[in-house]
């Protein structure tokens, strides 16, 4: 029925002309016969025509009422409006070019905003139905959350999970995968490959069943793989079996050595799949996790063995029907059961009451990295929102001093006929489809825009897990953000505009009626002005932020310096190998030409960190000194030197600290002060929170504090050991620290000239000692203490680059307004000249009326930014909420604008002639 | 125009142009004229109504048009009841029976 409804609308606008001649000879028709039977009844032949045409009515309002009974009626004036529309742009192209480069922008910049927060926030992970798919857990941990209780659990351990798959009852499928993505050098068995280094990921038997993911070739992971017994299989990523084997299908069921390892690759995972997370390093490698055990060599005291250590995420399908708030509660209920069967005679009872579980939505990932930008990226949004409003006020406003001209031609329209509702619409379409072909430019200036991002925010990353080119999502938001955007500059000039007494159309000049839009103008310039200063307060502060985190005082040295990570364990190294490895990599490097020396670590500032232990001190027994989290790490000799962290007492670690000599230790001054106040640290004794070890080594040194992480973040106490010495502890967990703990990653040289032009002699180093040992982000330590602020520079950057936009939008709509208001004025301010005021009066005047505007914008606007400071503030490192140098600023550059905006047109008006100015009236 | 005439109730012409057509095809005047002779002049239906209500007919599918020659041999355009009219009537008229019989109840009682 509605096909065929629709089908006619067609037909008939097709054939418009012949319908409409056919109504015409049925009409005539009517009316003949009609005559016809009036003159049987006695009326003249003229007389009854006229009778007839009277009780009819005009022929063409029945065809009207016709037409308007059906739909395509309202599409053929939609039709009209639109043409419409576009004659009026064409016809005054000014504005429109104006328009359409503010709307470009506006919309643009909400665009690439949107693209960001689309590809991070929102992007579903390319599996079957998404919607389903639900975390248990929440929070990102790396591996691993160590034993604790961990209140609102993240990651589990392997026992743990086996439980929960095989007895919660509301789950069709419950997968784990690795928290942790530990790299591998993969290469294939039997060629001249050199190692490649690559991030896996350990995955549970029906991890890909449950994602519901086919292979591209061969097979994925099954449960049969996922027993310790299983031979050795992996699936590879697409992207690598792409790029490195040029999708070469005999890779499946050809061996690899991986870590040594022989591994069987038995597929290939699908070509969209770049595993659960949202990543710069996305796993090419999935592994299932019986098989741990045999990557990590520590047999019954491995991670997929151990009870307490948590490292796995955790993701199910739930069964159709079943309810997520009572599997939630069912699965915290199973927790409690299961950690005091554990009988952790520690953990209080209340304690563990606490301890839950929360379902998350599975289906867009896990992503520390969302987590992390989320507070930013609203930021960006509402920066970027800001900046659209501050665009549909200055459209507003030319559209307000367009239709105040347009005045006479809309009381002429209304005396002919037209509704105010036709016009209203014939005003909305035209601004829609402003707006619309502005939002168009606005997608191509987006795209331009996210690569541009992009560049900034993953600065340094080997892979960018966000597409720039727009996806149906992004063009979707586009088009109803131009929509949106049509209808909110279009909606107030559109009622105000056609709000013309169609007695005014035909008296001519009237002037009663432009002071109506005048002050909608004012009210717009106020709004723009108020959102201008918040701004730009918002980017000073954000800014002001990124400069004292890049002028830190960090604690070691940045310049003449080199940075890599490497994996020795991933070359298949065993931890006795080691201390003499070492020894060799430090003497090579040393003899580089122009390297000053060459160090070794675990962790290095703004690059690896951290982790955090407790301690215990020997010969002291309170209880606080457990709870300190303290951070530890371990070096090599010459580290400190290296890296340009000064000794402030003691000595450092050198190449005689071996595992035969005395257990020493290296503490910060952070570290000195909290456990050590006001007495020498050195010759203390330390080691970890367990009983008997608080003697394990002796402090021999105290260094400056070192910025490990970021200058905003929390820092720890810290410690550091040599990288040689060893200590045998009973708990699975804490041996397994100390054996993982021994490989180096991060390695470090402090040169001669540029530190860049050293990264192919470090690497012909590594490739001499061992082809297995890969080299991985090298970089000079300026830059890589640059790449750790990406996001703050990149939200430092767009917002100034908003505030910016939002400043010339807002003095172009200032000059705009004023402007129009002294021509709207000039036979006013011709008539105050007459009467004795002098040209610095009437620039007075002018300049007074744009200053009132945005004095009462930053009346508004100040306590907005302030409030704006506050809930950004853990956002912002060593700025207070309320900075005068940025607020002032803001005040000083918007005033500087008024001027600019104020004085064109001021002189404008001082140089009114006023004889000519009353020749006008 | 139709000072004596009672409005129609809302919905009622379409129902009344569905029977009128159900005896025969006929044009456009004859079916106003049609109904206004057998409502005894109660019902005068203008063309500014009676078009407007053809044209969603058609739209509809209830009825159905073509150009036919007149008694006295003009060309016309002539309304067909289809099927879907048919049965359209059918349920109208039960619908409107009950919804008589129920006013009257309310008034009767």
């Amino acid at each position: 029925m509605a096909l065929r409804r629709f089908l006619s609308g067609v037909k008939a606008l097709l054939h418009k002309d012949q319908q409409n001649a056919e109504m015409d000879e049925e009409l005539h028709g009517y009316l003949e016969s009609a005559a016809a039977d009036k003159v049987r009844a006695g009326l003249s032949e003229a007389g009854a025509m006229r009778a007839a045409r009277a009780e009819m009515g005009s022929t063409e309002s029945v065809k009207q009422k016709v037409r308007f009974s059906r739909w395509e009626s309202a599409a053929e004036s939609l039709w009209q409006d639109a043409r419409y529309g576009v004659r009026q742009l064409l016809r005054s192209p000014g504005f429109s070019i104006v328009a359409l480069v503010t709307l470009a922008l506006g919309i643009g910049a909400n665009t690439a905003i949107f693209t960001l927060v689309h590809a991070v926030m929102l992007k579903q992970l390319p599996i079957a139905d998404p919607q389903h798919l639900y975390r248990i857990g929440k929070g990102e941990f790396y591996c691993c959350e160590w034993g604790g209780l961990q209140g609102s659990w993240g990651t589990f351990d392997y026992p743990f999970y086996k439980h929960i798959r095989n007895t919660n009852p509301f789950f069709d499928q419950i997968a784990a995968f690795s928290g942790s993505t530990p790299s591998f050098n993969i290469r294939r068995a039997n060629t001249r490959e050199i190692a490649r280094s690559i991030t896996g990921e350990y995955v549970s038997g029906n991890y890909f069943a449950t994602l519901g993911l086919n292979p591209a070739v061969g097979r994925l992971i099954h449960p049969v793989d996922d027993t310790e017994a299983a031979p050795a299989i992996a699936v590879m990523g697409y992207q690598m079996w792409q790029r490195d084997y040029a999708q070469d299908p005999s890779i499946v069921g050809s061996t690899f050595l991986t870590n040594g390892l022989a591994v069987t690759i038995v597929g290939v995972a699908p070509p969209d799949f770049l595993g659960d997370r949202f990543t710069t390093y996305p796993p090419a490698l999935w592994i299932p996790l019986s098989q741990q055990p045999r990557f990590e060599g520590l047999g019954a005291k491995s991670l997929l063995n151990s009870s307490g250590d948590a490292w796995l995420y955790v993701i199910g399908r739930l069964k159709p029907g079943a309810m997520p708030v009572q599997a939630q509660s069912q699965l915290s209920t199973d927790l409690q059961h299961w950690l005091r069967a554990q009988g952790r005679a520690d953990d209080a009872e209340q304690k563990i009451a606490n301890q839950h579980i929360e379902l998350t939505t599975g289906g867009t990932g896990i992503s520390p990295f969302r987590s992390d930008s989320k507070d930013g990226l609203y930021l960006l949004s509402a920066a970027s929102l800001l900046v659209l409003l501050i665009a549909c006020a200055n459209l507003a406003n030319l559209l307000l001093a367009r239709s105040a001209a347009r005045e006479h031609q809309t009381a002429l329209r209304m005396s002919l006929g037209a509704t105010r509702w036709r016009l209203i619409r014939a005003a909305l379409t035209e601004s829609v489809l402003l707006s619309l072909i502005g939002g168009a430019a606005g997608v191509l200036l987006a795209y331009a825009g996210t690569r541009a991002i992009v560049l900034i925010a993953f600065r340094g990353a080997t892979y960018v897990p966000v597409n720039p080119a727009p996806s149906l999502p992004i063009l979707g938001f586009a088009l109803l953000l131009s929509i949106f955007t049509g209808i909110v500059f279009g909606a107030a000039p559109a009622w105000i505009g056609t709000h013309a007494d169609p007695s005014n159309g035909l008296r001519g000049n009237s002037r009663s009626s432009t002071i109506r839009a005048s002050r909608p103008q004012g009210v717009l310039v106020i709004v723009q002005a108020t959102l201008s200063v918040v701004l730009l307060a918002v980017a000073g502060l954000v800014t002001q932020s990124l400069n004292n985190l890049e002028r830190a005082d960090l604690g070691f040295e940045t310049q003449g310096r080199l940075v890599a990570n490497l994996n020795f364990k991933a070359a298949g190294y065993r931890p006795e190998q080691l201390p003499a490895l070492y020894e060799q990599v430090q003497d090579r490097l040393e003899r580089i030409p122009g390297v000053r020396s060459a160090s070794l670590s675990l962790n290095s500032p703004q690059n690896l960190c951290c982790l955090t232990v407790d301690i215990s001190i020997g010969g002291r027994s309170e209880s606080w000194i457990g709870d300190v989290d303290t951070a530890f790490n371990r070096v090599g000799p010459d580290y400190f030197e290296t890296i340009g962290t000064p000794l402030l007492r003691g000595r450092t670690i050198t190449r005689q600290d071996t595992q035969a000599s005395q257990h020493v230790a290296v503490v910060d001054e952070a570290f000195a002060q909290r456990f050590f106040p006001g007495q020498t640290a050195i010759g203390q004794h330390i080691g970890l929170s367990l009983t008997g070890h608080g003697y394990d080594y002796e402090i021999v040194g105290v260094v400056k504090n070192t910025r490990y992480r970021s200058p905003a973040a929390v820092t720890h106490p810290m410690f550091f050991v040599p990288l040689t010495q060893i200590t045998k502890y009973e708990p699975s967990g804490y041996q397994r620290l100390e054996t993982g703990t021994l490989y180096a990653q991060s390695i470090q040289l402090h040169v001669a000239g540029a530190p860049e032009s050293y990264e192919k002699p470090l690497r012909d180093v590594l490739a001499g000692i061992n082809p297995d040992l890969s080299l991985d982000s090298v970089k000079s330590y300026s830059e890589q203490v640059s790449v750790h602020y990406n996001r703050e520079r990149l939200i430092a950057r767009l917002t100034g680059l908003f505030s910016l936009l939002s400043l010339v939008l807002a003095s172009v709509g200032l000059y705009g307004v004023t402007a129009y208001n002294v021509t709207r004025r000039t036979a006013e301010i011709g008539i105050r000249m007459a009467l004795g005021a002098n040209r610095r009066d009437v620039v007075g005047m002018v300049l007074g009326g744009a200053f009132w505007q945005v004095g009462i914008g930053l009346c508004i606007g100040v306590p907005l930014a302030l409030l704006s400071g506050h809930t950004l503030e853990d956002q912002l490192y060593a700025v207070s909420h309320f900075d005068p140098i940025v607020l002032g600023g803001t005040v000083v550059i918007l005033c500087s604008c008024t001027l600019v905006a104020g004085l064109v047109p001021a002189r404008r008006a001082a140089s009114i002639e006023p004889m000519e100015a009353l020749r006008i009236e | 125009m139709a000072e004596k005439s009672s409005d129609l109730v809302q919905g009622t012409l379409e129902m009344l142009i569905l029977k009128t057509l159900a005896l025969e095809a006929m044009h456009g005047y004859g079916v106003a004229i049609r109904i206004e002779q057998i409502s005894s002049g109660v019902f005068r239906v203008n063309p500014g109504s009676l078009f407007p209500a053809l044209s969603r007919l058609e739209r509809t599918g209830r009825i159905k048009s073509e150009w036919r020659a007149t008694e006295n041999n003009r060309r016309a355009k002539y309304y067909l009841l289809t099927d879907s009219g048919r049965k359209a009537l059918k349920d109208e008229t039960r619908e409107w029976g009950r919804q008589i019989a129920a006013i009257a109840r309310i008034l009767e009682a």
